[in-house]
Protein backbone atom coordinates (compact mmCIF):
# COMPACT_ATOMS: atom_id res chain seq x y z
CA UNK A 1 0.00 0.00 0.00
CA UNK A 2 1.10 3.90 -0.69
CA UNK A 3 1.46 5.60 2.60
CA UNK A 4 3.87 8.05 1.42
CA UNK A 5 1.40 11.10 1.05
CA UNK A 6 0.45 10.16 4.93
CA UNK A 7 3.77 9.35 5.98
CA UNK A 8 5.32 13.05 5.26
CA UNK A 9 3.93 15.49 7.29
CA UNK A 10 5.02 12.55 10.08
CA UNK A 11 8.59 11.58 9.60
CA UNK A 12 10.37 14.46 12.36
CA UNK A 13 7.78 13.47 14.78
CA UNK A 14 8.84 9.38 13.93
CA UNK A 15 12.93 10.31 13.62
CA UNK A 16 12.36 12.10 17.40
CA UNK A 17 10.81 9.25 18.96
CA UNK A 18 13.11 7.07 17.86
CA UNK A 19 15.79 9.14 19.15
CA UNK A 20 14.18 8.77 22.43
CA UNK A 21 14.05 5.76 22.44
CA UNK A 22 18.07 4.60 21.66
CA UNK A 23 21.17 7.23 22.50
CA UNK A 24 22.10 7.75 18.82
CA UNK A 25 21.24 6.63 15.04
CA UNK A 26 22.39 6.84 11.93
CA UNK A 27 20.41 7.44 8.38
CA UNK A 28 20.73 3.96 7.47
CA UNK A 29 19.79 2.92 10.72
CA UNK A 30 16.57 5.17 11.27
CA UNK A 31 15.18 3.94 8.10
CA UNK A 32 15.92 0.34 8.58
CA UNK A 33 14.04 0.54 12.20
CA UNK A 34 11.23 2.38 10.91
CA UNK A 35 11.00 -0.38 8.05
CA UNK A 36 11.05 -2.99 11.24
CA UNK A 37 8.61 -1.52 13.36
CA UNK A 38 6.11 -0.62 10.63
CA UNK A 39 6.28 -4.87 9.68
CA UNK A 40 7.89 -3.98 6.26
CA UNK A 41 4.64 -1.52 5.48
CA UNK A 42 6.84 2.08 5.63
CA UNK A 43 10.10 2.72 3.32
CA UNK A 44 11.50 6.28 4.25
CA UNK A 45 13.47 7.26 0.98
CA UNK A 46 16.75 8.89 1.01
CA UNK A 47 14.75 12.02 -0.52
CA UNK A 48 12.13 11.72 2.74
CA UNK A 49 14.64 11.39 5.92
CA UNK A 50 17.98 13.60 5.07
CA UNK A 51 16.40 16.76 4.70
CA UNK A 52 14.46 15.98 7.88
CA UNK A 53 17.24 15.40 9.51
CA UNK A 54 19.26 18.57 8.42
CA UNK A 55 16.45 20.56 9.30
CA UNK A 56 16.31 18.87 12.97
CA UNK A 57 19.60 19.63 13.11
CA UNK A 58 19.73 22.97 12.05
CA UNK A 59 17.30 23.63 14.32
CA UNK A 60 18.87 22.78 17.32
CA UNK A 61 17.15 19.47 17.75
CA UNK A 62 19.66 17.14 16.81
CA UNK A 63 23.20 16.92 17.35
CA UNK A 64 25.73 15.05 14.59
CA UNK A 65 29.17 13.57 14.95
CA UNK A 66 31.01 11.32 12.66
CA UNK A 67 32.85 8.18 13.21
CA UNK A 68 35.10 5.75 10.86
CA UNK A 69 33.12 2.81 10.72
CA UNK A 70 34.43 0.05 8.07
CA UNK A 71 36.60 2.36 6.13
CA UNK A 72 34.10 4.96 6.07
CA UNK A 73 32.43 7.89 8.11
CA UNK A 74 28.87 7.40 9.63
CA UNK A 75 27.12 10.56 11.33
CA UNK A 76 25.08 9.60 14.73
CA UNK A 77 22.23 11.85 15.76
CA UNK A 78 21.06 12.35 19.00
CA UNK A 79 19.10 14.09 20.87
CA UNK A 80 19.72 17.65 22.71
CA UNK A 81 18.33 18.84 25.53
CA UNK A 82 15.76 20.89 23.30
CA UNK A 83 14.86 17.79 20.98
CA UNK A 84 14.19 15.59 24.19
CA UNK A 85 11.54 18.06 25.00
CA UNK A 86 10.24 18.60 20.98
CA UNK A 87 9.80 15.02 20.91
CA UNK A 88 7.78 14.58 24.18
CA UNK A 89 5.29 17.59 22.98
CA UNK A 90 5.15 16.36 19.01
CA UNK A 91 4.69 12.45 20.14
CA UNK A 92 1.79 13.56 22.29
CA UNK A 93 0.72 15.94 19.74
CA UNK A 94 0.71 13.03 16.92
CA UNK A 95 -1.19 10.57 19.43
CA UNK A 96 -4.10 12.97 19.63
CA UNK A 97 -4.03 13.73 16.10
CA UNK A 98 -4.73 9.87 15.13
CA UNK A 99 -7.12 9.74 17.73
CA UNK A 100 -8.67 12.83 16.80
CA UNK A 101 -8.59 11.00 12.80
CA UNK A 102 -9.78 7.63 14.34
CA UNK A 103 -12.67 9.22 15.24
CA UNK A 104 -13.79 10.94 12.09
CA UNK A 105 -13.28 7.59 10.14
CA UNK A 106 -15.34 5.58 12.39
CA UNK A 107 -18.84 4.75 10.92
CA UNK A 108 -21.62 6.53 12.63
CA UNK A 109 -22.98 5.37 15.55
CA UNK A 110 -26.66 4.51 14.85
CA UNK A 111 -28.32 7.03 17.35
CA UNK A 112 -31.29 5.90 19.65
CA UNK A 113 -32.86 9.78 18.97
CA UNK A 114 -33.64 9.04 15.32
CA UNK A 115 -36.45 6.23 16.55
CA UNK A 116 -37.56 9.38 19.32
CA UNK A 117 -41.10 10.37 17.88
CA UNK B 1 33.27 -3.47 1.78
CA UNK B 2 36.53 -2.50 0.79
CA UNK B 3 37.98 0.91 -0.28
CA UNK B 4 37.92 0.48 -3.79
CA UNK B 5 34.18 -1.07 -3.99
CA UNK B 6 33.49 2.30 -1.08
CA UNK B 7 34.86 4.58 -3.81
CA UNK B 8 32.41 2.86 -6.83
CA UNK B 9 29.68 4.28 -4.47
CA UNK B 10 31.66 7.94 -3.87
CA UNK B 11 31.83 7.64 -8.19
CA UNK B 12 28.15 6.49 -8.31
CA UNK B 13 26.86 9.65 -6.18
CA UNK B 14 29.28 12.52 -7.88
CA UNK B 15 28.06 11.05 -10.90
CA UNK B 16 24.43 11.95 -9.82
CA UNK B 17 25.00 15.29 -9.18
CA UNK B 18 25.75 15.20 -5.19
CA UNK B 19 28.57 17.23 -4.35
CA UNK B 20 28.08 18.73 -0.90
CA UNK B 21 31.07 16.82 1.00
CA UNK B 22 29.01 16.23 4.53
CA UNK B 23 25.51 14.86 2.69
CA UNK B 24 28.24 12.83 0.51
CA UNK B 25 30.10 11.15 3.33
CA UNK B 26 26.60 10.52 4.95
CA UNK B 27 24.85 9.16 1.32
CA UNK B 28 27.83 7.37 1.06
CA UNK B 29 27.43 5.38 4.43
CA UNK B 30 24.08 4.76 3.53
CA UNK B 31 24.44 3.31 0.26
CA UNK B 32 26.92 0.93 1.12
CA UNK B 33 24.66 -0.47 3.90
CA UNK B 34 21.86 -0.34 1.12
CA UNK B 35 24.48 -2.97 -0.39
CA UNK B 36 25.73 -4.70 2.33
CA UNK B 37 22.25 -5.85 2.70
CA UNK B 38 21.92 -7.08 -0.46
CA UNK B 39 25.23 -8.49 0.05
CA UNK B 40 24.23 -10.22 3.34
CA UNK B 41 21.35 -12.08 1.04
CA UNK B 42 23.60 -14.01 -0.76
CA UNK B 43 24.62 -11.31 -3.57
CA UNK B 44 28.29 -10.70 -4.55
CA UNK B 45 29.14 -7.06 -4.79
CA UNK B 46 28.61 -6.29 -8.33
CA UNK B 47 25.01 -7.33 -8.48
CA UNK B 48 24.47 -5.96 -5.05
CA UNK B 49 25.56 -2.61 -6.23
CA UNK B 50 23.51 -2.75 -9.70
CA UNK B 51 20.15 -3.52 -7.17
CA UNK B 52 20.88 -0.89 -5.40
CA UNK B 53 22.15 2.08 -8.08
CA UNK B 54 18.56 0.99 -9.33
CA UNK B 55 16.47 1.31 -6.71
CA UNK B 56 17.72 5.11 -6.26
CA UNK B 57 14.83 7.40 -8.29
CA UNK B 58 16.27 9.49 -11.51
CA UNK B 59 17.83 12.27 -9.82
CA UNK B 60 17.19 11.76 -6.16
CA UNK B 61 20.58 12.70 -4.97
CA UNK B 62 19.91 15.83 -6.79
CA UNK B 63 16.77 16.92 -5.22
CA UNK B 64 18.00 15.84 -1.54
CA UNK B 65 20.96 18.10 -1.81
CA UNK B 66 18.58 21.08 -3.26
CA UNK B 67 15.83 20.56 -0.73
CA UNK B 68 19.00 19.95 2.02
CA UNK B 69 20.53 23.28 1.08
CA UNK B 70 16.98 25.31 1.25
CA UNK B 71 16.60 23.71 4.47
CA UNK B 72 19.61 25.09 5.97
CA UNK B 73 19.80 28.37 3.66
CA UNK B 74 16.45 29.30 5.32
CA UNK B 75 17.84 29.14 9.18
CA UNK B 76 19.11 32.53 9.53
CA UNK B 77 20.95 32.96 12.35
CA UNK B 78 22.85 35.68 14.22
CA UNK B 79 26.06 34.91 13.26
CA UNK B 80 25.02 34.96 10.12
CA UNK B 81 23.22 38.66 10.09
CA UNK B 82 26.42 39.79 11.75
CA UNK B 83 28.57 37.76 9.05
CA UNK B 84 26.48 40.16 6.13
CA UNK B 85 26.94 43.15 8.06
CA UNK B 86 30.53 43.39 8.22
CA UNK B 87 30.69 42.30 5.13
CA UNK B 88 28.77 45.25 3.69
CA UNK B 89 30.65 47.65 6.23
CA UNK B 90 33.70 45.83 3.89
CA UNK B 91 32.36 46.48 0.66
CA UNK B 92 30.86 50.27 2.05
CA UNK B 93 34.68 51.15 3.40
CA UNK B 94 36.19 50.08 0.15
CA UNK B 95 33.81 52.24 -1.68
CA UNK B 96 34.66 55.05 0.34
CA UNK B 97 38.40 54.74 -0.20
CA UNK B 98 38.10 54.68 -3.68
CA UNK B 99 35.88 57.97 -3.97
CA UNK B 100 37.84 59.22 -1.49
CA UNK B 101 35.11 59.88 1.27
CA UNK B 102 36.14 60.45 4.27
CA UNK B 103 35.30 57.91 7.21
CA UNK B 104 36.58 54.50 5.66
CA UNK B 105 38.73 53.41 8.18
CA UNK B 106 36.15 54.04 10.56
CA UNK B 107 33.66 51.64 8.45
CA UNK B 108 37.08 49.64 8.11
CA UNK B 109 37.14 48.91 11.97
CA UNK B 110 33.37 48.63 12.23
CA UNK B 111 33.58 45.85 9.87
CA UNK B 112 36.64 44.44 11.86
CA UNK B 113 34.52 44.73 15.20
CA UNK B 114 31.50 42.80 13.55
CA UNK B 115 33.57 39.72 12.57
CA UNK B 116 34.66 39.54 16.05
CA UNK B 117 31.47 40.15 17.20
CA UNK B 118 30.23 37.70 14.52
CA UNK B 119 32.80 35.28 16.20
CA UNK B 120 31.94 35.31 19.61
CA UNK B 121 28.42 35.25 18.60
CA UNK B 122 29.09 31.97 16.74
CA UNK B 123 30.43 30.45 19.84
CA UNK B 124 27.81 31.63 22.40
CA UNK B 125 24.73 30.81 19.87
CA UNK B 126 26.11 27.71 18.61
CA UNK B 127 23.93 24.64 20.03
CA UNK B 128 26.94 22.04 19.50
CA UNK B 129 28.94 24.30 21.37
CA UNK B 130 26.27 24.73 24.32
CA UNK B 131 25.18 21.04 24.49
CA UNK B 132 28.63 19.84 23.54
CA UNK B 133 32.30 20.32 25.02
CA UNK B 134 34.60 18.50 22.47
CA UNK B 135 37.55 20.91 21.69
CA UNK B 136 35.68 23.53 23.35
CA UNK B 137 38.66 25.48 25.17
CA UNK B 138 40.65 24.95 22.35
CA UNK B 139 38.35 26.52 19.80
CA UNK B 140 37.36 29.54 22.55
CA UNK B 141 41.18 29.95 22.99
CA UNK B 142 41.81 30.16 19.21
CA UNK B 143 38.91 33.03 18.71
CA UNK B 144 40.29 35.14 21.16
CA UNK B 145 43.40 34.75 19.30
CA UNK B 146 41.84 35.70 16.13
CA UNK B 147 39.91 38.72 17.99
CA UNK B 148 43.27 40.05 19.34
CA UNK B 149 44.47 39.69 15.85
CA UNK B 150 41.50 41.49 14.77
CA UNK B 151 42.24 44.39 17.12
CA UNK B 152 45.67 45.00 16.36
CA UNK B 153 44.32 45.67 13.15
CA UNK B 154 41.89 48.34 14.55
CA UNK B 155 44.89 49.25 16.86
CA UNK B 156 47.16 50.00 13.08
CA UNK B 157 44.95 51.68 11.30
CA UNK B 158 44.43 54.26 14.35
CA UNK B 159 48.14 54.55 15.13
CA UNK B 160 47.44 53.70 19.13
CA UNK B 161 50.52 52.22 21.29
CA UNK B 162 50.23 48.86 21.73
CA UNK B 163 49.77 47.25 18.53
CA UNK B 164 52.62 45.65 18.28
CA UNK B 165 52.23 43.97 21.75
CA UNK B 166 48.64 42.74 20.41
CA UNK B 167 49.90 41.58 17.06
CA UNK B 168 52.98 39.61 18.86
CA UNK B 169 51.04 37.65 21.04
CA UNK B 170 47.94 36.67 18.97
CA UNK B 171 50.59 35.97 16.35
CA UNK B 172 52.28 33.86 18.88
CA UNK B 173 49.56 32.11 20.62
CA UNK B 174 47.89 31.19 17.58
CA UNK B 175 50.72 29.72 16.39
CA UNK B 176 51.47 27.35 19.32
CA UNK B 177 47.90 26.81 20.02
CA UNK B 178 47.33 25.55 16.37
CA UNK B 179 50.34 23.66 16.03
CA UNK B 180 49.47 21.92 19.62
CA UNK B 181 46.47 21.15 17.93
CA UNK B 182 47.15 19.87 14.88
CA UNK B 183 50.11 17.92 16.62
CA UNK B 184 46.58 16.19 18.73
CA UNK B 185 44.82 15.64 15.21
CA UNK B 186 47.76 13.63 14.11
CA UNK B 187 47.86 11.65 17.14
CA UNK B 188 44.32 11.11 17.58
CA UNK B 189 42.17 11.97 14.27
CA UNK B 190 39.42 9.72 15.48
CA UNK B 191 38.68 12.16 18.27
CA UNK B 192 39.66 15.36 16.15
CA UNK B 193 37.15 14.46 13.79
CA UNK B 194 34.48 15.19 16.27
CA UNK B 195 35.44 17.97 17.64
CA UNK B 196 33.44 21.59 17.33
CA UNK B 197 36.48 23.30 15.67
CA UNK B 198 36.46 19.77 12.27
CA UNK B 199 32.12 20.13 12.62
CA UNK B 200 32.52 24.10 11.64
CA UNK B 201 35.04 23.49 9.31
CA UNK B 202 33.45 21.01 7.56
CA UNK B 203 29.62 23.29 7.50
CA UNK B 204 31.48 26.68 7.00
CA UNK B 205 34.21 26.08 4.45
CA UNK B 206 32.46 26.93 1.57
CA UNK B 207 31.21 30.33 3.44
CA UNK B 208 35.45 30.86 4.42
CA UNK B 209 36.22 30.35 0.80
CA UNK B 210 33.47 32.63 -0.22
CA UNK B 211 35.14 35.52 2.44
CA UNK B 212 38.57 34.63 0.99
CA UNK B 213 37.41 35.81 -2.27
CA UNK B 214 36.18 38.44 -1.48
CA UNK B 215 39.13 39.88 0.61
CA UNK B 216 41.15 39.04 -2.50
CA UNK B 217 39.08 40.83 -4.98
CA UNK B 218 38.96 43.94 -2.73
CA UNK B 219 42.45 44.26 -1.63
CA UNK B 220 43.43 43.66 -5.27
CA UNK B 221 41.10 46.23 -6.79
CA UNK B 222 42.35 48.76 -3.98
CA UNK B 223 45.68 48.28 -4.89
CA UNK B 224 45.41 48.30 -8.75
CA UNK B 225 43.69 51.51 -8.13
CA UNK B 226 45.40 53.29 -5.70
CA UNK B 227 47.82 51.35 -4.06
CA UNK B 228 46.54 51.96 -1.03
CA UNK B 229 47.52 50.95 2.76
CA UNK B 230 43.89 49.68 3.35
CA UNK B 231 44.74 47.14 0.38
CA UNK B 232 47.43 45.74 3.01
CA UNK B 233 45.14 45.55 5.69
CA UNK B 234 43.08 43.33 3.41
CA UNK B 235 45.77 40.97 2.70
CA UNK B 236 46.61 40.66 5.87
CA UNK B 237 43.36 39.40 7.06
CA UNK B 238 43.29 37.53 3.64
CA UNK B 239 46.80 35.39 4.56
CA UNK B 240 46.04 34.93 8.34
CA UNK B 241 43.02 33.31 7.98
CA UNK B 242 43.24 31.56 4.73
CA UNK B 243 46.71 29.92 6.46
CA UNK B 244 44.47 29.41 9.42
CA UNK B 245 41.84 27.60 7.77
CA UNK B 246 43.80 25.78 5.13
CA UNK B 247 45.99 24.67 8.16
CA UNK B 248 43.41 23.24 9.87
CA UNK B 249 41.97 21.80 6.80
CA UNK B 250 45.08 19.44 6.26
CA UNK B 251 44.02 18.33 9.71
CA UNK B 252 41.31 16.13 7.76
CA UNK B 253 43.74 14.10 5.79
CA UNK B 254 45.06 12.56 9.02
CA UNK B 255 41.46 11.35 9.27
CA UNK B 256 42.03 9.82 6.18
CA UNK B 257 42.68 5.40 6.58
CA UNK B 258 43.49 5.00 2.84
CA UNK B 259 46.13 7.72 3.00
CA UNK B 260 49.56 6.47 3.16
CA UNK B 261 51.16 6.92 6.42
CA UNK B 262 54.45 7.72 5.50
CA UNK B 263 52.81 10.72 4.22
CA UNK B 264 51.10 11.83 7.41
CA UNK B 265 54.14 12.93 9.70
CA UNK B 266 55.34 15.10 6.98
CA UNK B 267 52.52 16.66 6.06
CA UNK B 268 52.11 17.59 9.84
CA UNK B 269 55.33 18.88 10.21
CA UNK B 270 55.44 20.76 7.15
CA UNK B 271 52.10 22.38 7.87
CA UNK B 272 53.27 23.59 11.38
CA UNK B 273 56.64 24.87 10.04
CA UNK B 274 54.64 26.51 6.39
CA UNK B 275 51.77 28.47 9.01
CA UNK B 276 54.68 29.67 11.45
CA UNK B 277 56.38 31.48 8.60
CA UNK B 278 53.43 32.81 7.16
CA UNK B 279 52.50 34.09 10.87
CA UNK B 280 55.51 35.43 12.09
CA UNK B 281 56.13 37.90 9.85
CA UNK B 282 52.78 39.89 10.18
CA UNK B 283 54.67 40.85 13.53
CA UNK B 284 55.46 44.02 11.75
CA UNK B 285 57.93 45.46 14.37
CA UNK B 286 59.66 42.46 15.46
CA UNK B 287 60.55 40.91 11.69
CA UNK B 288 62.14 42.75 9.29
CA UNK B 289 63.91 42.29 5.73
CA UNK B 290 65.89 39.61 4.85
CA UNK B 291 63.94 37.63 7.68
CA UNK B 292 60.34 38.66 6.37
CA UNK B 293 61.00 37.74 2.86
CA UNK B 294 63.14 34.50 3.63
CA UNK B 295 60.06 33.31 5.77
CA UNK B 296 57.03 34.31 3.87
CA UNK B 297 58.72 33.41 0.07
CA UNK B 298 60.01 29.98 1.90
CA UNK B 299 56.83 29.60 3.13
CA UNK B 300 55.33 29.59 -0.22
CA UNK B 301 57.73 27.14 -1.65
CA UNK B 302 57.82 24.93 0.82
CA UNK B 303 53.50 24.54 0.79
CA UNK B 304 53.61 24.82 -3.15
CA UNK B 305 56.72 22.00 -3.97
CA UNK B 306 54.04 19.91 -0.98
CA UNK B 307 51.11 20.32 -2.81
CA UNK B 308 52.77 19.35 -6.06
CA UNK B 309 54.40 16.34 -4.11
CA UNK B 310 51.03 15.28 -3.25
CA UNK B 311 49.55 15.33 -6.68
CA UNK B 312 51.96 13.47 -8.30
CA UNK B 313 52.50 10.67 -5.67
CA UNK B 314 49.63 10.45 -3.18
CA UNK B 315 46.36 11.80 -5.23
CA UNK B 316 43.70 9.48 -7.06
CA UNK B 317 43.01 12.71 -9.33
CA UNK B 318 43.23 11.91 -13.28
CA UNK B 319 44.47 15.15 -14.00
CA UNK B 320 47.06 14.61 -10.90
CA UNK B 321 50.34 15.25 -13.46
CA UNK B 322 49.11 18.58 -14.77
CA UNK B 323 48.31 19.43 -11.32
CA UNK B 324 51.23 18.32 -9.56
CA UNK B 325 53.49 20.20 -12.48
CA UNK B 326 51.05 23.44 -11.71
CA UNK B 327 52.11 23.04 -8.76
CA UNK B 328 55.77 23.26 -9.34
CA UNK B 329 55.82 25.87 -11.68
CA UNK B 330 54.46 28.01 -8.68
CA UNK B 331 56.89 26.81 -6.63
CA UNK B 332 59.66 27.78 -9.30
CA UNK B 333 58.01 31.19 -9.14
CA UNK B 334 57.97 31.62 -4.96
CA UNK B 335 61.63 30.15 -5.16
CA UNK B 336 63.01 32.18 -7.65
CA UNK B 337 61.02 35.10 -5.53
CA UNK B 338 62.98 34.55 -2.83
CA UNK B 339 66.20 34.13 -4.76
CA UNK B 340 65.85 37.04 -6.33
CA UNK B 341 64.86 39.11 -3.28
CA UNK B 342 67.51 37.93 -0.90
CA UNK B 343 70.63 36.39 -2.47
CA UNK B 344 70.75 38.40 -5.96
CA UNK B 345 68.65 41.33 -4.55
CA UNK B 346 70.11 44.75 -6.30
CA UNK B 347 71.78 42.87 -9.22
CA UNK B 348 70.95 43.15 -12.91
CA UNK B 349 69.98 38.79 -12.83
CA UNK B 350 67.82 39.42 -9.93
CA UNK B 351 65.80 42.70 -11.38
CA UNK B 352 65.46 40.49 -14.86
CA UNK B 353 63.93 37.74 -13.28
CA UNK B 354 61.93 40.03 -10.69
CA UNK B 355 60.28 41.24 -13.64
CA UNK B 356 59.34 37.61 -15.09
CA UNK B 357 57.94 37.15 -11.94
CA UNK B 358 55.82 39.82 -11.58
CA UNK B 359 54.62 40.25 -15.15
CA UNK B 360 51.44 40.28 -16.52
CA UNK B 361 51.65 36.98 -17.95
CA UNK B 362 52.21 35.13 -14.51
CA UNK B 363 49.30 37.03 -12.95
CA UNK B 364 46.63 35.83 -15.84
CA UNK B 365 48.03 32.14 -16.32
CA UNK B 366 48.02 31.96 -12.52
CA UNK B 367 44.01 33.37 -12.51
CA UNK B 368 43.00 30.81 -15.53
CA UNK B 369 44.50 28.41 -13.46
CA UNK B 370 42.33 28.93 -10.55
CA UNK B 371 39.90 29.22 -12.91
CA UNK B 372 40.31 26.14 -14.69
CA UNK B 373 40.86 23.90 -11.80
CA UNK B 374 38.81 25.77 -9.24
CA UNK B 375 36.86 22.58 -8.03
CA UNK B 376 40.51 21.04 -6.62
CA UNK B 377 40.55 22.02 -3.50
CA UNK B 378 44.31 21.71 -2.42
CA UNK B 379 45.90 23.30 -5.49
CA UNK B 380 42.41 25.97 -5.60
CA UNK B 381 43.95 27.51 -2.01
CA UNK B 382 47.72 27.07 -3.53
CA UNK B 383 47.03 29.22 -6.38
CA UNK B 384 44.34 31.77 -4.32
CA UNK B 385 46.99 32.29 -1.92
CA UNK B 386 50.05 32.56 -3.88
CA UNK B 387 48.27 34.97 -6.32
CA UNK B 388 47.33 37.21 -3.76
CA UNK B 389 51.06 37.23 -1.84
CA UNK B 390 52.07 38.35 -5.60
CA UNK B 391 49.42 41.08 -6.04
CA UNK B 392 50.44 42.24 -2.55
CA UNK B 393 53.98 42.46 -2.96
CA UNK B 394 53.58 43.94 -6.21
CA UNK B 395 56.13 47.26 -6.25
CA UNK B 396 56.09 47.19 -2.52
CA UNK B 397 59.54 46.99 -0.98
CA UNK B 398 61.00 44.54 1.81
CA UNK B 399 58.61 41.95 0.87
Amino acid sequence: MEYSEYIRGTIKTLVLKLLTEKEKMYGYEISARVKELSGEEIELTYGALYPILYKLEADGLLMAESEVVENRARKYYSLTKKGKEVAREKVSELGKFIEIIKTILQPPKASLEIYVP
Amino acid sequence: MTQEEIDRVRQLLTGMGLSDPSLQKELIDHVCCDVENYMAQGMGFEEAFEKTKNDIPKNQFRQIQKETMEVLNKKIRLTTVFTYLSFFMLVLATAFKLMRFPGAGHLLMASFVGLAITLLSGLVTHPLIRERGRGRVALFALSVSVILFLTSLCFQLLHLPGMSFLRGFSVISSILILSGYAVYSYLFPVKVERHLIMDYIRKESQGIEKSLIILFVFGTSLKLWQNDFISVVFFMMLFSFGSLFYFICTWQYYQMKHAESISKPGALVISIIAYAMIMLPSMVNYIDVPLRILLVWGAYTLVAATVAVYYFRHSSENLRVVLGFLSLLVAVLCGANLLMKSVWAGTAVGEFYLGMVYSPFVYVGLFIALILFFKKPAFRALVLMSLAMLVHTYHLPGI
